[in-house]
């Protein structure tokens, strides 16, 4: 009984207890999905942006959307568990605690990323993107926000009392994703400091990277220039940073808030 | 190999500035059922959170096993079984979807028939764990717990709020473990439950243990209670000599209570007099003292010495 298989046991637990509430199913399963599309044949994808086709270059950034629902996921299960003290009957178990969290992260990811590539084939097939100029790239952009958004969802958790506001929590942390990482309206259109602000949303610095990695330009720069393989990862540097802020933030609300148990000792 | 499975030593708990738990000290041997008895907010779960690992002492030190629960939480966490006494499942899955999930990461774990069986859940795998009335919900409880083959059970009021039927279903549970040699810490505000199963026992009251040792210890000088009415009888008409040890009478109204180290043979007296005066005894009852009779009473014999 070695650790890995007691994670795995418990993203399959989170899985299945998932797929029983069939309104949160719903929502995490198929929403991210029905946004993409929705996103992609929206007016931003008439026209094109530096020579991208529109549809594309949405499509790219729809990939994204996925992680905020998996902070839904994660939050949400941390709570309900929490406050039901399933939470205290787990750790009673032969579980470590590492397991449980990790659990809930393995879970969240295969999922997300189960979307992501679902969003990507579609991307590619219908949008009009070409296929991904920069895979590892890619794989670390949504690797970096899937552990982003899973460390704030653990370290917010602890602040949600209870299962309905950690569904209404949920709403603005996924319209804010969405509004800084310009899936609403081009960012370009905010005064500079809203730009700067936009820029440093949790979302922003992920969108950036996938953008860089699947179309193979630098959009933060002047009319998008192409970049290489190895300078597609310099330019991404400064994304990279927010996003490990991001992780730090997360982090540190866990220490500070996290509660195994209902009551605060 | 050790023999004492569970050492406690001058333990504190505090919530904030308040102290639930005020300096208390026991062991429990291997193989042993030991029990911890007192009211609500006496501190036995507080207590059993820690030697469970739940939360570090604030004072003293407890080993569990040998070990110190949190610190050397590997070495005990598949050695013991936990029935806390507030938990929830997952409500959406059925009994056996919940044991399965349980047995993928519980080490040398019984198979789920195996321990259904046990617990007296067999014909409820289908069902949702929302579905189970409380004392099935209890027997789940107890299924996860002994899951493991624990060497060390946990069992926090494991039968308040079930019906009598169920409460002998789940000591018949319990003596079977202690049977197979499990040692079992339990807790309990009832003394019929400590009296039922276990060898050594605690009274807890405010934090403190008030007092300690067999229930022959416990009980010691605290007779059986013979109570009844009757009018218009004075304490002399009784067929008993006055102040004779090992029992008191005690009139209140037109009740009287008979407190006696001999039942038996007091009785005998009582109701050979009441026949052969063609009188009846109203409300007659007898039973043993109740757990807040005996800490009552050692709280104010402690208060008297201190
Ligand atoms: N998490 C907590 N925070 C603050 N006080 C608590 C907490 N848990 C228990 N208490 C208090 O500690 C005391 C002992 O509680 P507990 O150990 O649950 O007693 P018991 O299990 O004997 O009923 C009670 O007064 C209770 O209100
Ligand atoms: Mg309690």
């Amino acid at each position: 009984m070695n650790w890995l298989s007691m994670v795995w046991a418990q993203a399959r637990l989170n899985q299945t207890v998932l797929l029983r509430q069939r309104g949160m199913a719903f929502t995490v399963l198929l929403l991210p999905l029905f946004l993409a599309f929705v996103y992609t044949s929206g007016p931003q994808s008439a026209g094109s942006v530096n020579g991208v086709p529109g549809a594309a270059f949405a499509a790219v950034g729809a990939i994204a959307v996925v992680l905020p629902f998996s902070y839904m996921t994660i939050a949400t299960a941390v709570v309900v568990r929490r406050e039901e003290r399933v939470y205290k009957r787990l750790r009673g178990s032969a579980l470590p605690t590492s397991a449980i969290f990790a659990g809930d992260i393995v879970h969240a990811t295969i999922l997300g990323a189960v979307q992501a590539v679902v969003i990507l084939v579609y991307a590619i097939g219908v949008a009009g993107a070409p296929m991904p100029s920069n895979l590892p790239l890619l794989l670390l952009a949504f690797l970096l926000g899937a552990a982003m958004f899973a460390a704030l969802a653990i370290g917010t958790a602890g602040l949600i009392p209870n299962y309905e506001v950690a569904q209404l929590i949920a709403l603005p942390v996924l319209f804010l994703s969405m509004f800084g990482a310009g899936l609403m309206f081009p960012v370009s259109v905010l005064p500079e400091w809203g730009q700067r602000v936009a820029d440093v949303l949790p979302l922003s610095p992920i969108v950036a990277m996938m953008r860089t990695a699947i179309l193979g330009r630098d959009f933060a720069a002047e009319a998008a220039p192409v970049v290489g393989f190895l300078e597609s990862f310099q330019v991404s540097a400064a994304a990279i940073g927010i996003g490990l802020l991001w992780i730090g933030a997360g982090l540190w609300f866990t220490r500070r808030y996290f509660r195994w148990d209902p009551r605060r000792a | 190999m050790n023999t004492t499975a569970i050492e406690v030593r001058d333990l504190h708990r505090k919530y904030g500035d308040f102290e639930a738990v005020r300096g208390i000290g026991f062991e429990v041997g291997r193989g042993e059922l030991y029990a911890l008895l007192g009211t609500n907010g006496a501190g036995k779960t507080t207590t059993l959170d820690v030697l469970a690992g739940y939360a570090p002492p604030t004072g003293g030190r407890v080993r569990v096993l040998g070990h110190d629960p949190i610190g050397e939480r590997a070495q005990v966490r598949h050695r013991m079984g936990i029935v806390l006494q507030e938990a929830g499942f997952y409500k959406d899955l059925t009994v056996a979807e919940t044991v399965d999930a349980w047995r993928r990461w519980t080490p040398h774990s019984l198979d789920r028939r195996e321990v259904l069986e046990r617990v007296g859940l067999s014909q409820r795998e289908r069902v949702r764990v929302s579905q189970l009335s409380g004392g099935e919900k209890r027997r789940l409880d107890l299924a996860l717990a002994v899951l493991g083959r624990p060497e060390l059970l946990f069992l926090d009021e494991p039968t308040t709020g079930l019906d009598p039927e169920a409460r002998r279903n789940v000591w018949e549970l319990i003596r079977e473990m202690v049977a197979e040699g499990t040692t079992v810490l339990l807790t309990t505000h009832y003394l019929d439950e400590a009296e039922q199963l276990a060898q050594r026992l605690a009274i807890m009251h405010a934090g403190r243990i008030v007092t300690e040792g067999t229930l022959a210890d416990v009980l010691g000088g605290r007779g059986t209670r013979v109570t009844f009415r009757l009018p218009g009888v004075l304490p002399g008409d009784l067929p008993y000599e006055p102040g004779t040890a090992g029992r008191s009478v005690t009139l209140s109204g037109e009740s009287y209570s008979v407190e006696t180290d001999r039942p038996q043979e007091d009785l005998r007296i009582l109701l050979s007099w009441a026949h052969r005066h063609g009188r009846e005894l109203d409300g007659l009852e007898v039973r043993r003292p109740t757990l807040e009779e005996i800490f009552l009473e050692v709280a104010a014999t402690e208060r008297v010495a201190a």
